[in-house]
């Protein structure tokens, strides 16, 4: 029988590492997968839950003011357009300083969200967020797992998938906790989350001192050295638990703990991106980028009839939610292009899907409606966008090798403004997305013996024609 | 958690590629500009997509088979399929390239595309390699139950086999393991938990020959215990308490399976309840994930259920065969959608990659060689005809499938591995299929399984990894083509629960009394008795430490946890607030018992690793609590030891 002690010592450092490898296989001959040049290295999500209305934002259009009566089918946007630094593209008032910012953008007007019939947030921010539509039969994972397990961290201390401003609190925590998920990829590309970026620095070092902390570590490696189990324990277990453990200690060392740390930036920097959490998110997104990380989503978290869900009073909720954006957004990409990281960082704005006065679904795929806006709306709280649209969502995109200043797709310019050229399906946009990273569509993964793609059955395709 | 291959299969496989494809001469005429073809990624899908419906899931159409490279060369009625290299003289061009239509494959839709074409005619010329790691096209699984002859002598049933086995094999297998490690995995196993130092005392004292028997029966007496220690596994394979909020209706039907675990309700009964139940039964496993809106077929509940009782209870994966027949198995969509079509109001229209077929799907149990289903009998006769179908004694499948999950769940490793996939063969047939003939003899009674196991010199032999199971299989003499070996259970990590359960045992607390804020009961509501009021973590919400210690969401079936080690585990475990929050009221009670410093560190080992500290330990971990302990220092102290692998590793 095999003497455990010396097969180990014979294997050496490196044959132990390639035991446990007990990672998921990309499917049939890994090495042959295609490669593609990669256009950006870092990616940061900005997700808009809850229905973001694409004509109150990024395609503004006829623009009717609100009084007693009016008729909704008129209503088209509530918000007058604003011009912006790209000729000839105006976006909605509101978002002054985003449209300074609009000439470094690629801006597709034509996102279609899937048809399910009814409009149902968590099964649309899980397709948004992974490529498939739940439920699925097996775990999808989030398109960070997916891109964290492929490419790998930037920076060997930097986690490669990380989850900013999303609590978990609102009432429907459930529907975010099923696509915030690294699904069948396992836990180790799945997202390091920072629900609370302005405590995240104290958050993240626990309740107790740094000397406390570096004692138990200093403790906690001369008691494995001194643990009788020693050489009986199982080399793999015992091997990648102490190393777990000994990166998760360098992770509060590494640049990212510093970058998450904000009181680091100076107060008026603070001020400028400090409109919320998603706001402090950006900040901490642009530092985090700077410190090498590969995958961020920044939420504005998703409230049910908060934020950009509105179901009345859609106007004035819009207000705010512009201002919760409108400055930290600019500043982010002004401050990645100042450091030279915009080039290679994709920032990328989008939603699970638009709104809409009165069209709940397709426009030729009416579905029951969740909220009711009158033929005339009588009062304030009946003016904006309550039922959800799904036929042409706004998404724009900045840096990482897209068009500076292009817009794609057309919508039209009659209610409703259903998309009229170029539309552009959740599959393509993730295809698109992921080829600007350097990952193809056709990028897949084995689970229960079969491909499992990034994009669904490899199908989707990118749009070149984004690409500078 | 998708699963490696096995190192030495990959490796074999990957050599016999190379090997293949350095084999091939070019010996096209024309020079091979094309860049090298991609089997797997391109040629496979054209044959899975147009050519396996008459030339593969069992059919052979023109005697033409296309699911291996042989196969292939051996070809049809019309001779060879394709000459490798000289794509011009192959049969397999000519056919897809012909004009004339009687000839022209494939003779049903539109012909291939050019795109495909130039992909395939570049293929026979590069040699037509073909991967073998992508294509095994994998029988169904042996029904038929049987019984092997156990091999002569006394003792326990599975030690015979296991001696049989290891002398075929030429191993020595180790002694059994101390009564305290013995005592521990059967204490984690049976009810979750570990031994008190009284228990393992009074075991460690016990001077019967038998004690280790005795000790698993007793154990598996403690209903309550073992019912919230199984509760896990169940909740994981049949989704109870998925978590996908408004948009699906949610599957709970713990207020069933916790009395049915502790009543020991027997396998077959427990099963025919989950696929045939009462109206006030547990509904939730059969009814599925329930989304509103519009689904795919995949997501249809009655496809769910077809799937799901054939993974879980058939450990048959035909998920593939939803969307159209399956390229890497011979389950055709027929047979998924006929076990579908019983729990549909309306007939189903059975769709290829949702482009509806016409063909209506005609009801049937996917094994017809156990029986089959009236057609004619109403809906309810028929799901209880499945019901029956699936549970009975002449489906030796069914009894094999849950042995063997037992197995993998009490060895860390099944006699079949992936546990899901019940056609691959077990490494060692007889042991399986005698356990499983076992388990049908004592009226599908788990416990009786589990007895046998844990009593089985197998499951106390010392713990195994990766890197001695592949020494075994390299040994000169053990050599036979076996891919596995055993030599031993593998080290398994605590689950989630397990170790949230551990760490509080430490001082005498349950989960839900130390967490902090409380979290939401998940089992309350379908549950008259309010169990989670027993406080075990299973009962909690699955927080962000049970999350990063692989308790899934439940949104899927999950037979098998992810157990590798991760940053994120350990950082839970290292700054989590909600560990850190019960390491210190644990402390804080702990430090009620106002103990010496000596006799506070030998409690927190002895109940946490049922062991005293040594010597040294205790001199380090005396340093960091100090001769008068604070709170601070024993939450120290008390971290350490749940922090290190040997707390999470069960040996």
């Amino acid at each position: 029988m095999l003497n455990r002690r010396n097969f180990i010592k014979a294997m050496g450092a490196t044959g132990l590492a390639a035991l446990a490898a007990r990672e998921p296989r990309v499917f049939a001959a890994a090495d042959k997968a295609e490669k593609l040049t990669p256009r950006a290295d870092a990616m940061i999500l900005l997700f808009m839950a809850g229905g973001m209305a694409s004509t109150e934002t990024f395609d503004p259009k006829h623009y009717e003011a609100f009084t007693p009566g009016v008729e909704a089918k008129r209503v088209l946007s509530t918000f007058p357009a604003i011009d912006t630094s790209l000729d000839g593209v105006k976006i909605s008032e509101g978002l002054e300083n985003v449209a300074k910012v609009m000439n470094r953008a690629t801006l597709i007007r034509t996102m279609q969200a899937a048809n399910l019939g009814k409009i149902l947030h968590s099964r649309h921010q899980f397709h948004v967020h992974t490529g498939y539509v739940p439920p699925v039969s097996v775990p999808a994972p989030h398109i960070g797992a997916w891109i964290a397990r492929t490419l790998g961290p930037r920076h060997p201390d930097v986690p490669g998938f990380i989850d900013i401003a999303e609590p978990l609190q609102a009432g429907e925590s459930e529907v975010v906790k099923a696509y915030l998920t690294s699904g069948f990829l396992g836990s180790e590309y799945g997202p390091f989350r920072v629900p609370f970026p302005a405590t995240a620095a104290n958050d993240i070092r626990a309740k107790m001192t740094a000397d406390r902390l570096d004692h138990r570590i200093a403790r906690y490696r001369e008691l494995v050295k001194a643990s009788p189990v020693g050489d009986l324990a199982g080399a793999y277990q015992q091997e990648s638990l102490v190393r777990s453990m000994e990166s998760a200690y360098r992770l509060l060392r590494s640049p990212a703990a510093k970058a998450i740390d904000l009181s680091q930036e100076g107060k008026d920097v603070y001020a400028t991106y400090n409109t919320s959490d998603f706001g402090l998110g950006c900040l901490m997104a642009r530092r985090l980028v700077e410190a090498g990380a590969r995958f961020i989503e920044v939420h504005v978290n998703y409230v049910p009839f908060g934020h950009w869900d509105t179901h009345d009073n859609g106007h004035t909720k819009l207000v705010d939610a512009k201002k919760m954006i409108d400055r930290p957004l600019a500043q982010l990409i002004l401050d990645l292009e100042a450091r030279g990281l915009l080039d290679r960082t994709a920032v990328v704005l989008c939603s699970e899907f638009s709104r809409d006065p009165l069209v709940e679904g397709k426009p030729d795929a009416l579905v029951e409606k969740q909220a009711v806006t009158p033929p005339q709306m009588a009062e304030m709280k009946n003016y904006g966008m309550h039922a959800h649209f799904t036929s042409a969502g706004s998404v724009a995109i900045w840096g990482g090798g897209f068009k500076k200043g292009y817009v794609y797709g057309e919508t039209a310019d009659e209610h409703p403004c259903t998309t009229i050229k170029n539309p552009v399906t959740i599959e393509d946009l993730h295809a698109t997305l992921y080829t600007a990273m350097g990952i193809s569509p056709r990028h897949n993964y084995e689970y229960e013996q079969r491909p499992f793609y990034v994009t669904q059955d490899g199908k989707g395709k990118a749009i070149t024609d984004l690409f500078a | 958690m998708p699963r490696a291959l096995p190192f030495v299969l990959y490796l074999t496989l990957s050599i016999a590629l190379v090997v293949d494809a350095a084999s091939a001469a070019p010996a096209s005429d024309k020079p091979a500009k094309a860049p090298p073809v991609e089997f797997a990624k391109q040629v496979l899908p054209i044959f899975a997509h147009r050519c396996f419906e008459c030339h593969g899931n069992g059919k052979r159409k023109g005697d033409l088979d296309l699911t291996s490279r042989d196969l292939l060369l051996k070809g049809g009625a019309d001779g060879p399929g394709i000459i490798v290299g000289k794509s011009a003289e192959s049969a397999l061009i000519q056919r897809i390239t012909s004009t004339d239509p009687d000839e022209r494959m494939p003779n049903k839709g539109d012909p291939l595309t050019a795109e495909e074409i130039a992909i395939l005619k570049a293929w026979v010329d590069q040699g037509a390699p073909w991967d073998a790691t992508v294509v095994t096209i994998a029988p169904k699984p042996p029904i038929k139950p049987r019984t092997p002859t156990l091999p002569a002598g006394d003792g326990h049933p599975l030690d015979r086999l296991l001696t049989a086995y290891a002398g075929r094999h030429h191993l020595a297998l180790n002694a059994a393991v101390d009564d305290r490690r013995f005592a521990r995995r059967a204490f984690f196993d049976v009810v979750g938990l570990p031994p008190t130092p009284a228990e393992l005392e009074e075991f460690l004292k016990d001077t019967r020959p038998d004690k280790r028997a005795l000790l698993a029966r007793q154990l598996l007496d403690r209903k309550q215990d073992y019912a919230e220690q199984w509760m896990s596994f169940w909740c994981d394979h049949l989704r109870s308490g998925t978590t996908f909020g408004i948009d699906g209706k949610n599957i709970n039907i713990n207020g069933w399976l916790l009395p049915a675990l502790r009543d020991n309700l027997p396998y077959d009964q427990f099963v025919c309840t989950l696929i045939n139940p009462a109206k006030d039964g547990p509904r939730g496993f059969i009814e599925g994930l329930k989304m509103r809106g519009v689904v795919v077929s995949s997501a249809r509940t009655e496809i769910q259920a077809a799937q799901n009782i054939s993974q879980i209870f058939l450990g048959t994966q035909l998920k593939c065969a939803t969307c159209h027949d399956s390229f890497t198995s011979r389950w055709t969509q027929a047979e998924l959608w006929g076990m579908a079509t019983i729990f549909a109001d309306q007939p189903m229209e059975i769709a290829r990659c949702e482009v509806p077929t016409g063909k209506i799907a005609a009801p049937g149990f996917i094994f017809p060689e156990v029986g089959t289903i009236d057609t004619k009998l109403p809906r309810d006769q028929q799901i209880a005809r499945l019901a029956d179908l699936v549970t009975t004694k002449e489906n030796g499948l069914f009894a094999r499938t849950i042995v063997n999950r037992l197995w993998s769940r009490l060895l860390g490793r099944g006699l079949i591995d992936p546990v899901d996939n019940m056609e691959n063969p077990a490494w060692d047939a007889d042991l399986l299929d005698w356990l499983a003939a076992d388990l049908v003899a004592h009226g599908y009674d788990l416990k009786h399984t589990i007895e046998r196991i844990v009593t089985s010199r197998a499951y106390q032999l010392p713990a195994t990894d990766d890197a001695e199971v592949r020494a075994a299989v390299a040994a000169p003499g053990a050599a036979d083509g076996s891919k596995f070996i055993f030599t031993g259970p593998r080290f398994r990590r605590l689950s989630a629960e397990q170790y949230a359960d551990t760490v509080c045992a430490i001082a005498d607390a349950k989960w839900a009394a130390v967490t902090a804020p409380p979290p939401k009961a998940t089992a309350a509501k379908p549950d008259p008795k309010n169990e989670h009021k027993l406080g075990r973590a299973w009962t909690h919400t699955r927080s962000a430490l049970q999350e990063a210690l692989g308790r899934p969401d439940r949104n899927n079936v999950m037979t098998v946890r992810e157990t590798d080690a991760s940053t994120l585990q350990a950082l839970q475990i290292l700054t989590g607030p909600e560990l850190q929050g019960v390491v210190d009221k644990l402390s804080a009670k702990l430090l009620e018992k106002k103990l010496a410093t000596q006799d506070l560190i030998t409690l927190i080992y002895t109940r946490g690793l049922n062991r005293a500290p040594t010597e040294q330990e205790l001199k380090l971990t005396s340093e960091t609590l100090g001769e008068s302990p604070k709170l601070d220092a024993v939450s120290d102290v008390l971290w350490l030891v749940i922090a290190l692998p040997e707390f999470q590793v069960l040996d």
